[in-house]
């Protein structure tokens, strides 16, 4: 009785998008991804969180899209009331759920118009990023208008002016700003025929946000500014396998949580320069930055990752073998010096084997360790920071190493079936800087990875990780087996093992972090049941951490896209 | 009945799946020009569309393992394929060296570095491709990589080609 009923209402809302397709040229899509946790374990060694019996976590987002000629509009509901362990923190505003997101745009000649809630990034987002990044709980979206006009071919013009989401709210704070871009090679022909593209761009950000009181100390209430202003300027050059950025960007006084509102300005720099050609690469990399943590509501606390209205990602290499990735640095936002080099050269021949060498270093300014510690001695008085410009640093020079890590790779094919990377990496993580305490932690990385075709249809690839540190936690060690059977399913075991978490200041007994992981991968369809221990730890990506707390469990995830 | 109702599903899914095309996103290629994502083609024959990052440890899997066969693929059915990096912006200049390491062989790599494409196309995680058919039409998605799966993509487009 139900199908009977439930079919020709699918049909009629079937053809009746179909009907609008073949007249209008309308499409209609969208998609689905939901991660849950079936009745989460309590596991004390692991130290997982109490739940209750039964108990179901989630987070889901189901995407509507509609697209036409002239118009298109969008939207998200977000079912986040029961989330999965560590979105939902004291400092921020995770669980809810509703229409998260809710768009329309319309394309005009050379204008799109978008009301409600849009994303956009100026230049590397020095100055503006909002963007969404599920893994971290992460939608910093505008809600206002957005205009993108390209008056001429190599011009790009946006404005915007908006609210920022937070969660289930929207901060107060107006953000509104406007960027440009032009593609000189596109004007310039001697550059196009010698194969040089040459861009420029700047952009303005402004932020209004309305006085509150904030004290200095008991007697003395700090005088807010209304406007925060920032700028930045780059140029792109690219001339056969070269290209070189640069970029600048600057910020008006902001006194704020993240910079224990102090009134200097802030500013970054960046330079990155890439060489290649075919079988070779070359990368060299530095950033500087101070006092350019920008977000849309002053006094939101430090710990939250919600606000921002620029992107500060690690400059450094994003490390993707687990054990790599156990200590994974972020950005401090009050300063620092980062620099990247990398060479890589792969061998002519098919069966032939490269190498990737990676450097990364990044250390604080010569002020950081002072603007910590929040105190400055004026006029012979020691006194809180709050209210002043903060301590001054000199341009170049360097303060306390935060984090650097140095890795060789090395990756051969050697017959159609056989394939092997090995990966060595040394790693020192500025845990006291980075985390607030536990020191420097040295260790050494050695990681193989063999991948085996037996047929056709079934691929066997193994991993095998040892961390060595005499520091923190001590060893720890990972191996994975996974088989595929091309071109649907997936089988993957693995196994963390090292001491779990403290207790009193003191680490563990060796524990096993094991999973077990089936993945489904058929046409947009993407589902994966999985059963483990996850060990607490840091979920990092593009410098944005999100801290996980232990668990154990069932979950299931699924994706679609429609 | 049943079936009647079955078939108009499946005939409406088809146009869905058929009447879908690339939208318009002004993306940078990693030489540096400007590229409409809607302008994406291939003169007649299939373009296939892969979203990576250079962290992405399948989405390389697979890449390098279509570049082997690539020449092989293009001789047969006369396909392109069109690499799309989602690294954001500070990183995006890590995939030109990504590309050479690897030696892969596609003539497209654009830099997607605020996502605006991969929301647009409804895209949340990577690996992820699609089939685009001579006229443009979305003719097929898939979601994730298996190792090995890259001969069920050549699959579908020597259907195509018939």
């Amino acid at each position: 009785m139900v199908k009977r009923t439930v079919l020709p209402f699918f049909a009629i809302l079937l053809s009746a998008s179909a009907f609008a397709q073949s007249n209008n040229g309308v499409t209609l899509s969208g998609s689905i991804q939901s991660d849950m946790m079936i009745a989460p374990e309590q596991d004390k060694k692991i130290g997982t969180e109490e739940y209750d019996n039964n108990s179901f976590l989630t987070n889901t987002y189901v995407d509507l899209l509609m697209q036409s000629k002239k118009i298109d509009a969008g939207g998200r509901f977000e079912f986040n009331q029961l989330p999965m362990p560590g979105y939902h923190n004291p400092y921020n505003n995770f669980k809810g759920w509703g229409v998260s997101n809710l768009w329309m745009k319309a394309k005009l000649k050379n204008v799109d118009v978008t009301v409600g809630s849009f994303y956009e990034q100026f230049g590397s987002g020095f100055i503006l990023r909002s963007y969404e990044e599920r893994s971290l709980g992460v939608d910093n979206s505008l809600f206002g208008a957005h205009a993108a006009w390209t008056p001429a071919k190599g011009i790009r013009l946006k404005a915007l002016s908006g609210l920022q989401r937070n969660y289930w709210k929207l901060n107060k704070s107006i953000i509104s700003g406007a960027d440009v871009e032009f593609s000189l090679d596109e004007y310039i022909k001697s550059l196009q025929n010698s194969n040089t593209r040459l861009s420029i761009g700047g952009s303005w950000v402004n932020k209004r946000e309305d006085n509150e009181n904030i004290m200095a100390d008991v007697t003395h209430k700090l005088n807010l500014p209304e406007y925060v202003n920032a700028f930045d300027l780059r140029a792109r050059l690219q001339h056969g396998g070269l290209s070189v950025l640069a970029e600048y960007a600057q910020k008006s006084q902001d006194p704020n949580s993240l910079n224990k509102y102090i009134y200097g300005k802030g500013h970054a720099e960046l330079l990155s320069v890439t060489y290649t050609e075919q079988g070779v690469s070359a990368l060299a990399q530095v950033k500087r930055s101070e006092n350019m943590g920008f977000r849309s509501m002053r006094s939101e606390s430090p710990l939250s990752s919600a606000s921002y209205v620029n992107h500060l990602p690690a400059f450094t290499v994003d490390q993707t073998y687990s054990l790599a990735a156990l200590y994974p640095y972020a950005t401090q936002t009050e300063g620092e010096w980062a620099y990247q080099a990398s060479v890589g050269y792969k061998f002519k021949g098919r069966y032939a084997p490269k190498f990737k060498v990676n450097y990364s270093l990044v250390t604080g300014l010569d002020n950081s360790w002072e603007n910590r510690k929040g105190t400055i001695n004026i006029n012979g008085q020691q006194r809180n920071i709050q209210g002043t410009d903060g301590h001054k640093s000199s341009f170049f020079k360097n303060g306390d190493v935060y984090y650097q890590d140095f890795d060789i790779m090395y990756e051969q094919k050697y017959s159609r079936s056989f394939e092997l990377h090995l990966m060595y990496m040394y790693q020192q993580y500025n845990k006291t800087i980075i985390r607030g305490e536990g020191g420097n932690i040295f260790s050494h990385v050695g990681i193989a990875e063999g991948k085996y075709r037996i047929n056709k249809k079934l691929t066997l690839r193994a991993e095998a990780q040892y961390l060595y540190t005499d520091h923190e936690s001590g060893d720890w060690g990972f191996g994975l087996l996974e088989l595929s059977v091309a071109p649907y399913i997936m089988f993957t075991v693995s196994d963390q093992i090292g001491r779990c978490e403290p207790e009193n200041g003191v680490y563990g007994d060796v524990t096993h972090y094991y999973q077990a992981i089936i993945t489904g991968n058929i046409g947009a369809h993407r589902i994966q049941m999985g059963y483990g221990r996850t060990r607490s730890g840091y979920n990092c990506n593009g410098g944005v951490c999100r801290y996980i707390p232990a668990s154990k469990g069932f979950t299931l995830s699924y994706n679609y896209n429609f | 009945m049943k079936k009647f109702i079955l078939s108009i599903i499946a005939a409406f899914i088809a146009v869905t799946h058929v009447q879908a095309q690339m939208p318009k996103v002004v993306l940078k290629d990693i030489s540096g020009r400007t590229v409409s994502t809607d302008s994406i083609g291939n003169q007649g024959y299939p373009v296939i569309v892969d979203f990576f990052a250079t962290w992405c440890k399948p989405c390389n899997r697979e890449l390098s393992n279509i570049a082997e066969v690539y020449e092989e693929w293009q001789s047969e059915t006369g396909v392109k394929l069109v690499a799309i990096s989602i690294d954001q912006a500070q990183n995006a200049h890590k995939v030109a060296p990504l590309v050479s390491e690897n030696g892969w062989p596609f003539e497209t790599i654009l830099l997607d570095t605020n996502s605006d494409l991969k929301r647009q196309l409804g895209v949340q995680t990577i690996p992820y491709v699609m089939i685009l058919d001579g006229r443009g039409n979305i003719v097929y998605k898939k979601n994730g990589y298996t190792d090995g799966a890259e001969e069920e993509l050549i699959e579908k487009i020597r259907e195509l080609a018939k």
